[in-house]
């Protein structure tokens, strides 16, 4: 089998759409999130759609085929929230590594099931907290987490993912760089680990690819901490990531500038997978299929991308005529990296 | 394919890119509880917040990198570096830059790197607990992403002599690279800047071991940075921050020169170096670089020197005589040095002064800032020198700005506001606005409407905005390198807009060249480079009339396609090796052509020659070019917009010219010869006049062509002699008959034009007042003649004046008095001889006494030599050169002409200030001469060289060159070398014949003169050089026997 570096020289790959979309469709209620296993938890669990990976299963595994069908060579677990920091919320921090590990089963099992060739990403979504926020306003010195916090409860994650058999990391929906510079620390220090001593079940051939995907929040073209799309690069490129890119918060339309800026400073391949547009007066996504899929057929016409795909509101369809208008294009050529001025 | 750099990135909110062009990356120390006892304080008593205005402080004075240091025995320093770090990430003014964690303990350093988001620097980590620590620390770093520095330290300890910090760091390069995985950028050296000047005398080398070593390191290790901390240096110095402060200036102009990249300097107090006065410069440079401090002198007197400084108290380090200085120099003072204190004050006293306010900033203030440019660009300011000059800038600008206002009021046309909206903005990644701030003044003190969108704006939200409130143009502008690109981009954003306005591009990085050749043809409605703000409101008022926009766009466009392909011809293209580019000759069919015989040999003088005649030769074109109308002629004259005016002046100018030919207001006069003619394959011309052979230096094309493209040379335009050189390297060394006595013979023109006049004074003097025995042995040979051989004396020959010679046997004698015999003589003696040796020449020595005293022992002596000696042409065994006179030789033609008598009137026109006339005069005497040159040469074709006897062209033809030969001058892009013409005049004896002179910078008086060489062969054609190479400049100067500095002086424009 080609690696997934032959096939993004060749053309341009297809990431998946909105998971959790997706699972609205189903209208799933508090007993369906529950299950059986869950049916006496103490909080409510309606919601915590990382837990579906053990309560519903095969819905998950349905959404993972439909995005498959639709022509995606990348699909992700669904773990976003999966971490003990953010599972919290529901109680569940102990759950955390059996989700993640469920979450890569159920998606591998997906991929051998639909016959086709694509590869699972390991989601590893921002956390409820940041790093470099204070959620206090009268102490923007104070932080409710802290860094070693954040990176125990990726390693965690991670070891998860990678044991249920993930063919690469994605560190997505950055909000806050030095939550990611966490995931990063955790996945560096886990493969460090399991170089040191084999505990792990993963039977892998070394460290994953990482993918890296940030989110510019607003109009003001930075993070939500407050970089530029620069200094964000600049600040996780020691991950020697497979692609970066930028996904979630903005449409195709808002997104552009910031593709085309990532395009020209990124040494490795660029990622995008936008939103269905904005959201409307309520709340929802009504971006057309065939919409999205001309703004990210122009950007592949430009040579800025190498991975397209959507976030939220994004369905099926959507993915389905993304494939179709980039079938054809050249992805973009990663840049030579001189080794002098 | 674009390309990624391997420089040095790093982040705080911001990115921040350190370039090999990035000058100097200050490290604000401030923040450093072991440097600031303020700091110190604060952190020591909670006070968190005060000590955030510390860096605050730093980063408004220019700190690109923060340095944070919480080593204090009586501080936890890990709680107080996360406690500070984590405050200071909600200050986006201050987090916008990269963080240096500074610490000697590693726990605190990881402490800090667990609170920042950016990519930070560790300073620093090293071997000093041997290699396993070192690998684990380093490993540790590149987990969270951070460069580090790594001090010249092992276990041994802190490397202390040149070798011991290059070895020490080539280790550590070798393990953070080979083992770690870390990039060479990332790597940052620190060779340890030690206290010098202490007083031991071991410690005087330091400063040299640092810079010397930076040297060595940037070498061996190309892509690592070099930084230190700077304060270290002038340690024994505590106290004396004028003496530091001088130190610190003069070592980083050496160490940054040396390549270091960064260092820990408090951002806020650094000196200019070209301000520093001269006596402390001295004495810092002496103590720095180690000289003149044997026994520790240098150090001696900078402890004194700085002791007088000191006894003056602290308030008294204060020069003030600059205040003394006029008001312009007073503000230039200010900006340069950053001084705040009095810029209201001299503002105003120059507002004053100048009829406008505008005025003051468009003079003295622009001309400060452009010495803040200049002193930025050469390195002796950096960057928080520069923001605080932009500091004093804004200020005066402040002060100024309710007087423009209130001017504005009176200015009908500023108040609609209506002539045109421009929107202006800083283009992204960019924050230096002071141009652009100073072209909005002035556009708006002009009655243009300005939206500045201030700085850092991203290109859609500029053209967003320009459409939303229909901007008319659009200015962008920045200071930085890639700020280049981001202009390319707007440019390129604008077109996929399907934008109609035009892009003006300003700002201290850009030029004319970039944007021609990188912005411009990203935007096909016009992007116009302004070179500065005074420019800026001809542009806007060109480009916002409609009627002169259209013409004012397709020169702009016409121009920069001009630059652009200069520029591309000068760096796309390789350059082959001068062998290879004479091989590659151009291929001119000798077989089939039979040259020319002209009506005559030697020369022909025009005096008086016909003004009517001449004057219906002129090309009208270039003369509306002169008066900057353009456009085509006769078109122009019924032009739309430019008709009226066209018309107007074109019959003043016949007018006038009716009048200059009636009156006889010029003379022309006019010289041309021809004579016989061969190249030599190569890049030499040698033609036979009654001078003697006469050796022309041709230069040919070197870039690489495209394959079948000959590389030209006007040398290919002359027949080749008969006998093909075996070699294309000709030995200049071809010497001719002599003629009469005194008079020299162009071909030993071998030294420079500024020398031969000396020489040729001091030759002079010498025949007028010869030694007893020249004047002896000289009417001895002059009567006697040996054999019928001429001799002369004083002659210039090279760089060299020869006693007696006689040019027929390459005899020189020389008389030698007694200064000859002292040692010094006798070595420039030996020089001189083996060069004329090497040139062919036999020289003899006699002395004084054996002419004076042994008179016939020395003429047989001499009469002997010269009977051995075979004569010139058997010497250099050439084929005579003559010899093919007769049918099939071939022949080159020189001209040189010029118009009298336009000085006069132009004086006269001015005296009447009638700048009209003046000019008018000044242009036609150019056409003139210039029409007088076709004129002529069209006479040369069909006439006096005859070889285009059935030629029957009209003017337009002609003024298109669609005859055939050329005639190119030199100093001209086919042959653009000025000295050339040295040969030319002499040839036509210009100066006597008709009185044209020859500057030694070779310009030609009076200014309205045109020379040039004729060529007849039907192939040769015009061309440019293009640059040329090494080889061929090393060649070149050997043919003309000139050093290679100064055919490298004459040569520079066509260089590398």
């Amino acid at each position: 089998m080609k690696t997934i570096q032959d096939c993004l020289n060749e053309r341009i790959l297809i990431i998946d759409g909105a998971m959790g979309t997706m699972i609205q469709r189903y209208k799933l209620n508090e007993e369906d999130y529950r299950g059986e296993r869950f049916k006496d938890w103490k909080s409510d669990l309606k919601g915590n759609n990382d837990l579906l990976c053990l309560t519903q299963p095969q819905i998950i595994k349905e959404i993972h085929k439909q995005y498959l069908e639709a022509g995606a060579d990348i699909i992700e677990t669904n773990t976003f929230n999966a971490q003990k920091i953010s599972l919290a919320d529901y109680h569940m921090e102990d759950l955390a590594y059996e989700i993640n590990l469920a979450a890569a089963k159920i998606a591998k099992e997906a991929v051998k099931e639909s016959g086709k060739t694509a590869w699972v990403a390991g989601a590893i979504g921002p956390m409820n907290k940041t790093l470099s926020l204070s959620p206090d306003v009268n102490n923007p010195g104070y932080r409710s987490l802290t860094f070693d916090d954040a990176v125990a409860a990726y390693y965690e994650q991670v070891k998860g993912l990678v044991d249920g058999g993930v063919d690469l990391l994605l560190i997505e929906t950055i909000f806050d760089t030095l939550n990611a510079k966490a995931a990063i620390y955790a996945i560096k220090k886990f493969f460090f680990d399991y170089k040191v001593s084999s505990q792990s079940s993963f039977e892998g051939q070394g460290e994953l690819p990482i993918m890296i995907s940030g989110t510019i929040t607003d109009a003001s073209g930075r993070t939500l901490s407050g970089q530029t799309l620069e200094a964000f690069y600049t600040s996780v490129m020691h991950a020697k990531p497979l692609s970066i890119g930028l996904n979630c918060a903005l449409g195709a339309k808002e997104m552009r500038p910031h593709i085309e800026e990532l395009s020209q400073i990124a040494s490795c391949f660029v990622s995008a997978y936008p939103n269905a547009g904005l959201p409307n007066a309520m709340g929802e996504y009504d971006e057309h299929p065939e919409d999205t899929a001309h703004y990210l057929e122009e950007w592949a016409k430009e040579g800025f991308v190498n991975i397209v795909g959507g976030c939220c509101g994004t369905t099926p369809d959507h993915i389905r005529h993304i494939a179709e208008q980039v079938r054809n294009l050249k992805p973009r050529m990663i840049p030579v990296l001189e080794t002098s001025y | 394919m674009s390309t990624i750099k391997p420089y040095l990135r790093l982040s705080g909110l911001e990115p921040l890119i350190v370039r090999p062009d990035s000058n100097f990356v200050n490290i604000g120390e401030r923040t450093n509880v072991t440097g600031s006892k303020k700091f110190a304080r604060l952190v020591r008593e909670n006070k968190y917040e005060e000590a955030l205005s510390v860096a605050r402080q730093q980063v408004e004075n220019g700190a690109q990198v923060l340095d944070v240091n919480m080593d204090d025995a009586l501080l936890d320093g890990v709680k107080a570096m996360t406690t500070f770090l984590n405050l200071l990430q909600s200050e986006p003014d201050i987090a916008k830059i990269p963080i240096m964690i500074d610490s000697s303990k590693f726990e605190i350093i990881e402490a800090g790197l667990k609170c920042v988001q950016g990519k930070c620097i560790v300073n620093s980590i090293s071997m000093k607990e041997g290699e396993e620590k070192f690998i684990q620390q380093a490993e540790i770093c590149n987990m969270y992403g951070a460069s580090v520095v790594v001090m010249a330290f092992d276990e041994n300890g802190q490397a202390d002599t040149l070798q011991k910090r290059v070895d020490v760091c080539e280790k550590a390069y070798k393990i953070l690279t080979e083992k770690v995985g870390y990039d060479p950028q990332d790597i940052i050296f620190d060779p340890n800047i030690f206290a010098i000047a202490t007083g031991l005398e071991e410690h005087n080398n330091y400063a040299v071991d640092f810079i010397e070593a930076t040297k060595i390191i940037k070498k061996k290790m190309p892509l690592v940075k070099i930084s230190g901390g700077v304060s270290n240096l002038s340690f024994s110095f505590r106290g004396n921050d004028h003496v530091r402060e001088a130190m610190h200036s003069v070592f980083l102009y050496y160490a940054i020169k040396a390549g270091m990249d960064m260092g820990i300097v408090n951002a806020g107090q650094l000196v200019v170096y070209d301000e520093i006065e001269p006596g402390l410069k001295q004495l810092c440079e002496d103590v720095i670089l180690n000289r003149n401090n044997d026994n520790n002198e240098a150090t001696e007197k900078l402890i004194v020197f700085a002791e007088t400084v000191k006894a003056k108290g602290k308030e008294e380090v204060k020069d003030e005589s600059w205040r003394n200085a006029s008001v312009e120099e007073r503000l230039k003072h200010a900006l340069v040095n950053g001084i705040t204190d009095y810029i209201e004050a001299d503002t105003e006293e120059a507002r004053n002064k100048y009829s406008k306010p505008l005025e003051v900033i468009e003079g003295p203030l622009m001309d400060g800032m452009n010495v803040v440019g200049d002193l930025f660009g050469s390195g002796k300011m950096f960057l928080p020198q520069v923001v605080k000059s932009a500091r004093v800038m804004k200020k005066s600008v402040a002060w100024l700005t309710p007087f423009i206002e209130e001017e504005k009021k009176n200015n009908p046309q500023a108040m609609r506001g209506t002539v045109g909206k421009i929107l202006l903005a800083t283009v992204k990644g960019d924050v230096h606005d002071i141009g652009k701030n100073i072209v909005g003044v002035v556009l708006g003190c002009n009655g243009y409407e300005i939206k500045d969108m201030g700085v850092m704006v991203p290109a859609d939200k500029i053209l967003d905005e320009a459409e939303k409130i229909g901007a008319d143009i659009i200015g962008v502008s920045g200071l930085i390198t890639p700020s280049l690109d981001e202009m390319a981009h707007v440019a390129h954003e604008m077109k996929r807009r399907n934008m109609k306005l035009p892009l003006l591009i300003g700002g201290a990085t850009t030029s004319r060249v970039h944007t021609a050749v990188k912005i411009a043809p990203h935007y096909d409605n016009g992007v116009i480079h302004v070179l500065d703000a005074s420019r800026s409101v001809s542009t806007v008022s060109a480009l916002l009339n409609k009627e002169q926009k259209k013409n004012f766009l397709d020169n702009i466009q016409k121009e920069y396609n001009q630059v652009r392909e200069q520029f591309l011809n000068k760096k796309g293209k390789a350059i082959i090796s001068y062998a290879d580019a004479v091989v590659n000759k151009e291929k001119i069919d000798w077989e089939n052509y039979t040259p020319v015989k002209p009506s005559f040999e030697g020369v022909k003088v025009f005096k008086k020659f016909d003004l009517g005649t001449i004057a219906k030769c002129i090309d009208w074109g270039p003369f509306f070019i002169g008066w900057e109308m353009h456009g085509k002629f006769p078109d122009i004259l019924t032009d739309k917009n430019l008709g009226t005016e066209a018309t107007k002046l074109y019959n003043d100018a016949q007018k006038l010219l009716a009048q200059v030919i009636k009156e006889n207001w010029f003379t022309a006069n006019g010289v041309i010869g021809f004579w016989p003619a061969t190249s030599n394959n190569a890049d030499t011309i040698t033609l036979q006049s009654d001078k003697g052979e006469v050796k022309l230096e041709t230069l040919r094309q070197q870039l690489k062509k495209a394959a079948g493209q000959p590389s030209f040379s006007l040398a290919d335009f002359v027949m080749p002699s008969p006998t093909p050189q075996t070699s294309w390297i000709v030995e200049g060394s071809a010497k001719a008959p002599s003629r009469s006595e005194g008079e020299e013979d162009p071909i030993y023109y071998r030294a420079d034009p500024i020398t031969y006049p000396l020489l040729k004074e001091f030759a002079q003097k010498n025949r007028n007042n010869p030694t007893q025995a020249e004047d002896v042995l000289w009417n001895l040979l002059k009567t006697k003649k040996l054999g019928g051989h001429k001799f002369r004396r004083q002659h210039i020959i090279g760089n060299y004046i020869a006693d007696l010679v006689c040019l027929d046997k390459l005899f020189i004698i020389e008389i030698d008095g007694l200064i000859h015999q002292l040692p010094e003589n006798k070595e420039s003696d030996k020089v001189r001889t083996n060069w004329l040796k090497e040139e062919g020449f036999e020289v003899l020595r006699v002395t004084n006494e054996q002419v004076l005293h042994h008179t016939d022992e020395t003429l047989g002596l001499i009469h002997t030599a010269l009977k051995n000696r075979q004569s010139q042409k058997e010497l250099l065994n050439l084929s005579s050169p003559n010899g093919g006179q007769g049918a099939g030789s071939d022949f080159i033609g020189a001209f040189a002409v010029s118009i009298f008598g336009a000085k006069k009137y132009i004086e006269k026109f001015a005296a009447e200030f009638d700048e009209y006339n003046k000019i008018m005069v000044e242009i036609l005497a150019d056409r003139m001469v210039e029409a007088f040159a076709e004129c002529l040469h069209e006479k040369v074709r069909k006439e006096y060289w005859g070889y285009a006897k059935d030629e029957n062209l009209s003017n337009e033809q002609l003024i298109k060159e669609e005859y055939k030969g050329i005639r190119p001058a030199p100093g001209y892009p086919a042959c653009p070398e000025h000295t050339e013409k040295v040969k030319l005049f002499n040839l036509l004896n210009a100066t006597e014949n008709i009185g044209i002179e020859l500057t030694e910078s070779m310009a030609m008086s009076p200014p309205a003169s045109v020379c040039g060489w004729y060529f007849a062969h039907p192939q040769s054609h015009y061309f440019g050089l293009g640059k040329i190479g090494k080889d061929q400049l090393e060649d070149y100067a050997r043919r003309k026997g000139i050093s290679v500095e100064e055919a490298e002086r004459w040569l520079r424009p066509v260089l590398d």
